[in-house]
């Protein structure tokens, strides 16, 4: 009773906080780390989340960790307290971070010949294992396919990678994000994973890693008809729509259902944010 | 982003840089050769380990990373080596190949379990990783109970086939009803029942129903798995990866082999060994016999300025708490020879004193009754040699000793030279409407001098008589629920008496004593200042004090206080955890005000709070010199009374702790 009395009342300033005051725009919302250096360090956890303060910290100690920037959690609290929308500034942020991490990797997002992908990710101050929503392959689309085979000399591994795409994206950004709250085994990466396992079992594959980049292919397309026929919207063909709605897609992971009764029992306040990890 | 799934010199894994089932100092992860981060943890395929000491029934056949990419494993445990050295813990790290380029996607600190946290912190202090004071905010209470929690009982372990196998996810043992999905598991759970929750796998929106059950039990997945993660982070007892069974959804049952268990059905969990039984296998307490443990124990000694003492009442039971590392016994109460086993013949004299008419017939019982009390006192200072043994006198009003049995009444009556109306009636004038509140502790002593007096006496003449054999007793006598100093006073007139003549009959110059008193009446912390002047030792007795602060009787709590914590109107269960800003507020009043008369003033806690981990912080806040609980509970306020010295006192091994750091919060 001790500990929890401490506990509950700091929660209570905080919620007490968010609600009179208006969040004030951060001033730096953008952090980003690679080449062996960093804006942010390990001791900032409670601004970049526990992911965003460590990938930081590995890459000043000289670890190679792939280059990109952290989004703060202050924009997630000003987001929540903003009606979900995002300070001004962030856009031009983001993209001078991400143009550093094209400088760095030789590749630029959205291109066709020599096309970047990103990840994005959450991060929360403590881990919450599972319970906050990942994108991967954001960038892959028409126009950035054929670049990416070309480039990696691999077009079973770019399907692989786009199906992925649309399977995440589709259930964390069209689904979850949007708010739809579709029946027991009726959402729609359960779906896509019915017509893949079919797929399978009528080619007699075990692995995943069975399938040939035709099947991929074929798959991809067969996804991308059921997003359509499910949501009721196409499959977006644009990087930089794909990268934020992985952004807005991570931020809403955080009233999640799971990501809050997960919080509940580990006592984590609500008002802590996560951190988006590109 | 990078790719670990670009083709065969692509790969993606996750790793500790220590085990973190067991805490041993191995490099230990998964991973998988041409995938993404998300394959690893979904158990759609089966990682492979990185290295031989992560090999399990599960994978051994697996090509290693050590085999399979040197180079690139070398690399791996190099930075493995450069990280935990840097952030002075162990790290849980994510990492990818691609195109043999290594890159790591994450490192945090790794969660364990509490054995592997104990291993890890006992450890790195040997490795001069980090200091002793750091080591033991490694380790929380809770993990610490994972410890002392129950196993099953490995003798009736040995008779039971082994159903199946999986990996050892979480330790300890469990048993349960099988329940198939995570709403069952919280339904079951609401209506009494233990369950163990069996998946396919496991996904992040299962954790209510994995928190509700007693286990969890997969079918696949590996020890970085979603299931493995969380059970290792609540210390749950779980077993993952358990590929012989058949989950069938639908139909809720599981196959293994020709075994077909339906929901409802019993199984037990060795979460240690990774061992399914079917049925209830018997459990027990861990804990005894477990090095490392003692060694963090004897880590968090050295941190600790506060002392442990037990609740213990037979010579046993002290036995024990010291093999647990008390360092004294914080409450002894006379009234346990009263219970239980052995207690008939001096049960029967305690009635016969009980219903004696006259101060000479009450004296002739008391004497009858006098050498099994100093039997039950000379065996515990005995067994406690050279350390306290706070001994509190008669406490429980009378009534409860009443025979209900007609028979016993009988016997009495004989015994008495009583008839049974006239006994009846004397049983009936001893009838309380408020017993708790009525005529006990003290006030026996006060209206029946003598049953103080026989107490005293056995205790001192079991102290000389020890002395005299060149033992070390060390007994203190707490007078409890006193209210007045004036009823402190009229004892102590008869304690002195008591300690000169054992002194003169022994021919002994003086016995190394303390007299005091159990502050657990609201009034008694208001006037500490006037009790310390008389008392030299204060001990809460926080289970009546709060009793008596709330105003809530103890036992009659059931009906409003489980709704006052859900409608948050308390914020927690004040027997459990102690009221900070009421009872607590009175406890810092009454150490005030006592200290201030007396410096040298020995206060303790005796409640149940005292094995309560924030309790004994708020008990080394306030500046008490020990807390005492019961003898299971040792370990854990060792820990807790380390945390709170190295989290808010110094170590000097002075009462620093009372003095600068008097102010509670």
């Amino acid at each position: 009773m001790a500990k929890a009395k401490a506990k509950a009342q700091t929660t209570k300033k905080a919620t007490a906080k968010t609600k009179t005051a208006a969040v004030k725009k951060p001033k730096k919302m953008v952090y980003f780390f690679g080449g062996n250096k960093a804006d942010g360090n390990a001791k900032m956890k409670e601004l970049l989340g526990g992911k965003g303060a460590n990938l930081a910290e590995m890459a000043s100690l000289g670890v190679p960790v792939p280059p990109g920037f952290t989004i703060t959690t202050e924009v997630c609290t000003y987001y929540y307290a903003n009606k979900k929308t995002y300070p001004t500034g962030l856009k031009e942020e983001v993209a001078k971070s991400l143009a550093k991490t094209e400088k760095i990797m030789g590749k630029k997002f959205g291109d066709a010949k020599n096309p970047l992908l990103v990840s994005v990710r959450s991060g929360a101050r403590s881990s919450m294992p599972g319970m906050m929503e990942t994108v991967l392959n954001v960038g892959l689309t028409s126009q950035t396919i054929p670049g990416m085979i070309a480039q990696s000399g691999s077009e079973r591994f770019v399907y692989d990678a786009y199906r992925r795409l649309i399977m995440m994206y589709s259930d964390v950004v069209m689904e979850k994000a949007a708010g739809i709250e579709p029946k027991d085994d009726m959402g729609i990466r359960r779906q896509l994973e019915k017509i893949m396992d079919d797929l399978k079992k009528s080619k007699g594959y075990k692995s995943d890693t069975d399938m040939t980049a035709d099947d991929l292919k074929e798959l991809c397309e067969a996804f991308k008809k059921k997003v359509k026929d499910v949501i009721g919207k196409p499959f977006p063909d644009n990087a930089m729509d794909q990268l934020w709605g992985g952004i807005h897609a991570v931020f809403s992971s955080w009233n999640g259902k799971r990501a809050v009764s997960y919080r509940r029992i580990e006592n984590i306040p609500d008002e802590w944010g996560t951190a988006v990890n590109v | 982003m990078v790719f670990g799934n670009m083709g065969d010199d692509c790969a993606t894994g996750v790793a500790f840089s220590r085990n973190p089932g067991n805490g041993d100092n191995k490099f230990y992860g998964e991973y998988l050769v041409n995938a993404q981060g998300e394959d690893v943890v979904a158990g759609t395929r089966t990682p492979a380990p990185i290295n031989a000491a992560s090999q399990s029934e599960h994978n051994k056949d697996l090509v290693t990373l050590e085999n399979g990419m040197p180079k690139l494993y070398k690399q791996l445990v190099a930075i493995k080596n450069r990280l935990e050295k840097h952030y002075r813990d162990m790290q849980d790290i994510e990492f990818t190949i691609e195109n043999n380029r290594l890159f790591m996607l994450q490192c945090r600190v790794g969660k364990r379990n509490g054995p592997a946290a104990i291993q890890m912190a006992v450890d790195m202090v040997k490795e001069k990783l980090i200091t002793p004071e750091i080591a033991v905010t490694r380790v929380t209470p809770a993990q610490l109970d994972e410890l002392l929690h129950p196993i099953i009982d490995p003798k009736t372990e040995k008779d039971h086939a082994v159903l199946c196998k999986g990996l050892p996810a979480g330790p300890g043992g469990a048993c349960g009803q099988i329940v198939f999905t995570a709403a069952d598991a919280v339904n079951w759970v609401k209506n009494g029942k233990k369950v163990i929750l069996v998946r396919e796998e496991t996904n992040p929106e299962d954790v209510e129903g994995m928190r509700a059950a007693e286990a969890i039990l997969t079918a696949r997945g590996g020890m970085t798995s979603h299931a493995a993660l969380v059970a290792r982070g609540w210390g749950k007892c779980c077993i993952v990866g358990c590929s012989a069974i058949h989950v069938a959804l639908t139909s809720k049952e599981i196959r293994i082999g020709d075994t077909v268990l339906k929901e409802g059905d019993w199984l037990t969990l060795n979460g240690t060994k990774g061992n399914v039984y079917v049925g209830q296998l018997p459990m027990m307490d861990a804990g005894e016999e477990n090095r490392v443990l003692m060694d963090f124990l004897a880590i968090c000694d050295k941190c600790r300025t506060m002392g442990i003492r037990t609740n213990a009442d037979t010579p046993e039971d002290a036995a024990k708490a010291k093999s647990f590392g008390a360092e004294g016994i914080g409450l002894f109460r006379t009234e346990h020879m009263f219970y239980g086993k052995g207690s008939d013949e001096p049960l029967f004299y305690l009635r016969k004193m009980i219903m004696s008419k006259t101060t000479d017939e009450r004296k002739k019982a008391l004497a009858e009754l006098a050498p099994y009390v100093k039997k039950a006192i000379k065996g515990t200072l005995e067994a406690m040699d050279g350390m306290p043994v706070v001994i509190r006198l008669l406490d429980p009003p009378l009534h409860e000793f009443v025979p209900q049995d007609e028979g016993k009444r009988k016997e009495l009556a004989k015994a008495l030279d009583l008839n049974m109306n006239d006994l009846v009636k004397r049983f009936e004038s001893l009838h309380e409407v408020n017993p708790m509140m009525g005529h006990r502790g003290v006030r026996l002593g006060v209206t029946f001098p003598e049953i103080t007096e026989m107490q005293v006496r056995a205790i001192y003449e079991s102290a000389a008589e020890l002395t005299k054999n060149g033992k070390k007793p060390y007994p203190e006598i707490m007078i409890p629920v006193t209210c007045d100093v004036n009823e402190l006073k009229d004892q102590y007139a008869i304690v002195k008496r008591v300690y000169k003549e054992v002194l003169a009959k022994y021919n002994l110059k003086k016995l190394k004593t303390l007299t005091g008193t159990m502050i657990e009446i609201p009034r008694a912390t208001l006037l500490a200042d006037q009790f310390a002047e008389v008392a030299e030792f204060f001990s809460f007795g926080t289970n009546d004090l709060t009793q008596m602060t709330f105003g809530f009787s103890r036992d009659d709590t059931g009906g409003f206080l489980g709704k006052y914590v859900e409608k948050g109107v308390l914020e927690g269960d004040p027997f459990q955890s102690i009221d900070v800003n009421g009872v607590g507020e009175l406890i810092h009043v009454g150490i005030e005000r006592g200290r201030h008369i007396n410096p040298d003033l020995e206060i303790g806690i005796c409640g149940e709070h005292g094995g309560d981990p924030a309790s004994v912080e708020f008990c080394f806040k306030v500046g008490m010199d020990y807390v005492s609980c019961s003898p299971f509970r040792v370990p854990i306020a060792r820990l807790a009374a380390a945390q709170a010295a190295v989290q808010y006192g110094c170590t000097c091994k002075g009462k620093c702790n009372t003095k600068a750091k008097g102010k509670k919060k």
